[in-house]
């Protein structure tokens, strides 16, 4: 009898075994993508395959935050949209790599901006892809995660990181050259947003050609540009002057 | 008699073939095509599509399609739809909604009057 029941004792382990060897094998997902129609379709293909579960879904940074943390601590892999209607993806991912550090995110975006792909690897993102990766290299992309194997190598991490780095430091420099303008040189910045040229900004702002042209040298060389175009594009890429 | 043919041929690859196999799989009994966006206007005239999924229209899918959606424009999460000639914007758009506009465009007249 004592045989029997340790016999049945050992049958029961190895179910519970097995049974946790297939919840382990189970890789739960959370989606987070605010094309509701692309999101249910992702969910689908990754519901088709035995090995995944997608525990979650939301639209916006504001519905993962209500999501239960119950559901959250289960999640293994989320893969994140950068462009939510309510907020950046980014800082979805820096809350998981705190709160949830368990879940590893996948940023699945349409930016065709690198440095923003880049901002995610430092946030915490485990990988990036572009929606115009085909969808089983997707699929694979969370079973490589899954079983623990690094989507990026070690050296474009640390040039991912050193791209986020230079973006920084560019961003410190600009600026700096940016409190060092005058009144007037941000006043001829705005003109020449408006398209206009040497003489009708001189004569906008009620001085001699010579002069405008004597400002413009000054601004080219705080900002560290060369040409007008150089200034305008500087001038508009740090919110100096709107482009209507 | 012809199936109901259904083109998938958004900007994002992604999209097109999750889209495209959710069709497949929830419907098993239409024929489903994929495109890259570039190709879509020779697709349309080789495949003669009964519904057409496509992020910016061209008029050769209103000319030819039944119904079509011009999904996420510009990636705005609107979509136009237009289901047997009639009309409309969607926030939001759901799976469900296009396999409901599908099922619509099944139930088209069958001498093709739309």
């Amino acid at each position: 009898m004592c045989r029997g029941h340790n016999s049945l004792l050992e049958v029961e382990k190895r179910g519970a075994v097995a049974i946790e060897d297939n919840v382990n094998d189970l890789t739960r997902i959370l989606l987070v993508e605010d094309h509701v129609s692309f999101r249910q379709a992702l969910a689908f293909m990754f519901e088709k395959e035995p090995e995944f579960d997608v525990v979650g879904e939301a639209g916006s940074v504001a519905e993962v935050r209500t999501l239960p943390s119950g559901l959250l601590s289960e999640v293994e892999v989320a893969v994140v949209d950068l462009a939510l209607p309510d907020g950046d993806g980014l800082e979805l991912i820096e809350h998981f790599s705190s709160d949830q550090p368990q879940i590893m995110s996948l940023v699945l975006s349409a930016s065709l901006e690198v440095g923003r792909f880049a901002r995610a690897i430092e946030a915490g993102a485990a990988g990036v892809l572009h929606k115009a990766t085909p969808v089983k290299d997707i699929v694979e992309a969370v079973k490589r995660l899954k079983a623990g194997e690094a989507l990026l190598s070690s050296g474009e991490v640390i040039e991912m990181l050193r791209m986020v780095s230079r973006e920084r430091q560019e961003k410190q420099e600009a600026l700096q050259a940016i409190e060092k303008l005058t009144r007037r040189e941000r006043e001829i910045l705005d003109a020449l947003a408006e398209g206009l040229e040497s003489r009708e900004i001189a004569e906008r702002m009620n001085i001699t050609v010579e002069t405008e042209r004597t400002h413009m040298v000054n601004i080219l060389h705080k900002i560290g540009v060369h040409s007008r175009l150089q200034a305008l594009v500087f001038a508009a890429r740090h919110g100096l002057v709107e482009i209507s | 008699m012809k199936g109901t043919r259904v083109l998938v041929a958004c900007e994002l690859r992604s999209y097109s073939e999750a889209l495209a196999a959710a069709f497949r799989g929830l419907r098993p009994d239409i024929e489903v095509f994929e495109a890259e966006a570039e190709d879509l206007d020779r697709e349309v005239e080789r495949l003669d599509p009964d519904l057409v999924v496509c992020s910016r229209l061209t008029a050769s899918v209103e000319d030819h399609a039944a119904s079509w959606v011009e999904l996420y424009p510009d990636h705005e999460p609107r979509s136009v739809i237009s289901v047997l000639g009639e009309r409309s914007t969607v926030e939001e758009i759901q799976l469900s909604d296009l396999l409901s506009i599908i099922e619509r465009t099944e139930r088209a007249p069958l001498n093709g009057a739309w």
